[in-house]
């Protein structure tokens, strides 16, 4: 199964920490608590999946490593 | 409340309301908005915004994707007139109130665990029938949360941000000549509009420090978003109302884990709000001097009782 590419746009990110509480392994907030993906590229994970769809303000895009599609998030 | 719990309460109702799913109620909220206008526009003159059109719209909205019958709307009114409307207000009333929405909201529960249907409610039963993912109490605070939540507010934003831009038709004719501008508007209109009463107080769950002082763990804070909303560092010459300026850092939704869950749905029923009222009824005005107009004396919401409004008949 592909890989999928995290990555959380730090200007969009309104510190909700949703994904961090969501999925604490594949989330973490920097120091002005703006969150970032711990590893930028992962194995499909329904947490992480969870959390982009969770996230206020939309920041996290996920996107298959393969084709370059975004994952479908419902 | 705070994580962990909040968190658990919050996931189960935050991919309702992401931008995404949002913007796709925006057809239907705009439909709505045309069916309030078309039927103010067809009573005689002046009319109450505030019952015709700001009331209704996020009423109408938050209980189609609740699955609350709309006909119910009149008695969420008065619940929540009584319960948020009035600080002075008998406080066995207030309970008798939320006693009687908690009720009715117990009932509707069971109606819909018998019957679910494609809402918010039903998706929040099977989450507590099928993986006990929130208590039975939960539950019916949760949907009376949501209820109230995006009602009174939105209303009165909208009912605040139109006093302010009749206050400045130089504003007003450059939204009428560019309706593109709207979406920038609102959030400057969410910047200089003061909607809340007395902010919600936090409490500090350990020693933090802001501006060179040390609050420290245990302590009380009460936010002021409007003051922050004003903080010349962020928004030059913050005093000025300026339609076209990029606003969308304010605070109004707050900020953080307590950031407004419903400010998404929020901006699209204000975006369509003002695309309907700005495009539908040219030389909207006040009815009445605006020295005339009645605020409830609650201290959670500036909430007008009523806005007299006349415009131009085409």
């Amino acid at each position: 199964m592909s890989r999928w590419k995290i990555s959380v746009d730090k200007n969009l990110c309104i510190c909700s920490a949703m994904c961090v509480a969501i999925a604490p392994d594949r989330f973490v907030l920097d120091e002005r608590q703006r969150s970032g993906p711990v590893e930028a590229e992962i194995d499909p994970d329904d947490e992480v999946r969870d959390a982009a769809a969770s996230c206020p303000s939309e920041a996290i895009s996920l996107v298959d490593a393969g084709t370059g599609q975004p994952v479908d998030l419902d | 409340m705070d994580p962990p719990e909040h968190t658990r309460l919050r996931k189960l109702v935050a991919s309702a309301f992401t931008a995404r799913r949002v913007e796709a109620l925006r057809p239907r909220v705009a439909g709505i908005v045309s069916e309030l206008i078309g039927a103010m526009a067809a009573r005689s003159q002046p009319a109450d915004l505030v019952a015709g059109f700001s009331l209704p719209l996020p009423a109408q909205v938050i209980c189609e994707m609740l699955g609350v019958p709309a006909a119910d709307t009149g008695q969420f009114h008065a619940w929540s007139d009584t319960i948020i409307g009035d600080w002075q207000r008998d406080s066995g009333e207030i309970m008798t109130a939320l006693a009687e929405l908690y009720g009715y909201f117990g009932a509707l529960i069971e109606t819909k665990r018998a019957q679910p249907a494609e809402d918010l409610m039903s998706a929040l039963i099977a989450a507590r029938d099928d993986s006990d993912r929130l208590s039975e109490q939960e539950l019916t605070v949760m949907c009376c949360t949501l209820l109230i939540g995006g009602h009174e507010t939105t209303a009165n934003q909208i009912n605040l941000s139109l006093l302010l831009l009749l206050d400045h038709p130089g504003e007003v004719a450059t939204l009428r000549a560019d309706p593109g501008l709207i979406p920038r508007a609102v959030e400057e209109l969410l910047r200089c509009t003061r909607l809340g009463g007395l902010p919600p107080t936090r409490v500090t769950t350990e020693d933090v420090q802001i501006g060179g002082v040390t609050i420290p763990a245990g302590e009380q804070v009460i936010p002021l978003y409007g003051t922050a909303n004003r903080d010349p560092s962020v928004f030059s010459d913050p005093d000025r109302f300026d339609v076209t300026r990029d606003a969308a850092s304010h605070l109004s939704f707050g900020a953080g884990v307590h950031h407004c869950l419903g400010a998404q749905l929020a901006r699209v029923e204000l975006q369509e709000a003002f695309r309907g009222l700005m495009g539908r009824l040219p030389g909207l005005r006040l009815a009445v001097p605006a020295s005339e107009l009645e605020f409830k004396p609650g201290m959670a919401i500036h909430s007008l009782r009523e806005l007299p409004v006349l415009w131009d008949q085409p």
